[in-house]
């Protein structure tokens, strides 16, 4: 249960918003790197935080991230033409931007009139980093160093990065990727079948104790929330999925399977992106493991269109549901795929659901820690400017885990190794 | 190929929009989750008196004494002599009858030994029992895992407001 007004609070995200701010202080994911395939290339409209924005990749190679309306007339420059001399001119009267938002030439003007030069469009900075551009919009004397995400950081061939439209508020979608008490019951088909997923002891042990216990802890950028199911005598298996504010989780691995986890970025307060990353620490993806990636298997979807970044199953196709495969038990809910079960429900909420009216249990404690993290992270940068939790690197160098433990054993503090980054070493997984 | 439905007014795309979630039932959420909140340590003891003053519907506040007599056996196995945070002497099992949950609270691991008789008396009487623990490492160690048995949830705190956000959210 939220009180209506903490639900507010966290909920929007849009410009002046305590939790638009929060999320301003650090890089997003804005699109993926093959969005913008080359120099030169038509731009992209991207909308986040409830702002309309244009991506641009010049023909110099630069890359910005500017509003997407001209300054003169307010027509959408996404009709631009991203010309050879780096620029994108608008193509109703002719206005030429730079990819940092400043005009570079007003054809209307003199020759030598410097009025252009008075004339700038909001612009936000885009790096690449990994298969993702990356935006900070925040105050640009605040702009932190570039992300330090692992998976954004391996090489190349190690490393799948997807992303997916969901209609509905972020929050409802992050909060679904750290309650782990879902899993053993709407996922519990996947783990049989998917090919990103099947054929490790760990899945014995899921399956074996469908009612685990959760211990919930705090790190300096967020939580760590461990799922707890008996193991062999003595020992347990643990699950643990970290949260880093605002939106970042980890999915725990499984066998030698490549690890994955999600950023769920607020496009406006009625819709998200699920940026949905699988990679390996320490060897190549193989071309099997790719290839049902870009399929939709694992934690990824198929799409509606080849262009599209919304799920082939959605809600104008009531997600494909397959009642006959429902009462077989293949999949628990009827829905195929990790991703669109969790999106389907999540959906069905309505865009923002009214947290007055829910009846949480105590396996909800981590949601509950969550949302209570946030709303002090809000809280303090709106009241004394405090920097939130996450937008410091050391905070960024996390891992999921799974792992068997003897009984007597902490999960944090016999974790804690396993739970940093570690260049040129594996996951903790069974 | 996209398998293409007729949107009905009972179907997904209709139904998950904001218009249609304003028609949700709006009736008053009566669920009122009975807990029991039990300080293990005098740190805990502190944490539950400041949270017992504020407004509740129906949690109690209680106590480890350390004074009190050996409860027994009962019905339903050990039995303990608690008191109440305004200092009036109870029973365990009185204090279980109609709970929907048990909180054990902790801040060191000093006073573990209660755990194992709430757990189990808990655990008989079929009760949802969760654990708040204050502190981190070593200091908490032993009390974490007398816990771990009976606890659903363990959450390995920093900050203090946490047993008030908790039993808020819950509707305790």
């Amino acid at each position: 249960m939220l009180k209506p007004a903490i639900n507010d609070l966290l909920t929007q995200t849009g410009p002046g918003t305590p939790m638009g701010d929060v999320f301003r202080r650090s890089w997003q994911p804005a699109l993926l790197a093959s969005e913008l395939p080359e120099d030169g290339c038509p731009p992209v409209r991207v909308k986040l935080l409830s702002e309309r924005l244009l991506a641009v990749r010049d023909s110099a190679g630069n890359y910005g991230l500017i509003d997407e309306f001209c300054a003169h007339r307010g027509v959408s420059l996404w009709f631009g033409r991203n010309e050879e001399e780096p620029g994108l001119r608008c193509p109703y009267h002719g206005w030429k931007f730079s990819v940092t938002g400043q005009c570079i030439e007003v054809p209307s003007e003199p020759e030598d009139s410097n009025f252009c030069e008075k004339v700038t469009l909001t612009r936000y900075p885009l790096v690449k980093v990994g298969d993702v551009l990356w935006t900070y919009m925040g105050p640009p004397e605040l702009e932190p160093p570039a992300p330090e995400w692992e998976f954004a950081l391996v090489p190349a061939e190690q490393t799948f990065t997807s992303k997916r439209w969901q209609e509905s508020n972020w929050l409802q979608a992050m909060e679904g990727g750290i309650d782990s008490s879902h899993v053993s019951w709407l996922h519990s088909g996947g783990l049989k079948s998917d090919p990103l997923f099947k054929g490790t002891k760990g899945n014995e042990y899921n399956m074996k104790d469908m009612k685990p216990h959760f211990e919930v802890a705090e790190s300096d950028g967020g939580l760590f929330i461990g799922a707890r199911r008996n193991a062999e005598p003595g020992t347990y298996y643990w699950r643990i999925t970290p949260w880093v504010l605002p939106a970042f989780t980890m999915v725990p691995p499984r066998g030698d399977h490549p690890v994955h986890g999600h950023f769920w970025v607020p496009i406006d307060e009625e819709n998200c992106w699920a940026f949905t990353f699988d990679y390996h620490p320490v060897r190549p993806l193989t071309r099997e493991e790719r290839l049902a990636m870009m399929e939709g298997h694992g934690v990824h979807n198929e799409y509606e269109a080849p262009d599209s970044f919304r799920p082939k199953a959605n809600k104008d196709n009531d997600y494909l549901i397959d009642r006959d495969a429902q009462k077989r038990g293949e999949m628990f809910s009827g829905v195929k795929g990790i991703a669109i079960q969790d999106s389907s429900l999540q959906e069905s909420m309505g865009p923002i659901v009214d947290r007055s009216k829910e009846r949480l249990v105590s396996t909800d404690t981590g949601i509950i820690k969550a949302r209570q993290k946030l709303r002090k992270a809000a809280e303090a940068m709106r009241d004394s400017g405090e920097t939130p939790p996450g937008v410091a690197p050391e905070h960024q160098r996390v891992r999921s885990a799974a792992i068997v433990l003897p009984v007597e054993n902490d999960f944090l503090p016999a974790t804690r190794e396993v739970l940093t980054v570690r260049e040129g070493v594996a996951q903790a997984s069974v | 190929m996209v398998n293409m439905r007729p949107t009905l007014l009972s179907s997904c795309a209709q139904a998950a929009t904001a218009k249609e979630a304003s028609f949700r039932i709006d009736r008053e959420v009566d669920l009122v989750r009975a807990t029991r909140v039990i300080a293990l340590d005098a740190g805990a003891e502190r944490l539950i008196r400041e949270v017992a003053e504020q407004t509740w519907s129906d949690a109690r506040f209680l106590l480890i004494d350390p004074d009190a007599p050996a409860a027994g056996e009962g019905e339903h196995g050990a039995d303990l002599v608690l008191k109440d945070h305004r200092g009036e002497r109870t029973h365990l099992s009185a204090q279980l009858e109609g709970a929907d949950s048990v909180v054990m609270v902790a801040t060191s691991s000093k006073d573990a030994a209660p755990v194992r008789t709430i757990g189990e008396a808990a655990m008989l009487r079929g009760i949802m029992t969760a654990g708040i623990v204050f502190g981190e490492n070593e200091d908490v160690r032993d009390v974490v895992l007398a816990q771990r048995p009976y606890a659903r949830v363990l959450l390995i705190s920093r900050e203090d407001d946490d047993l008030a956000e908790v039993l808020t959210a819950l509707r305790a």
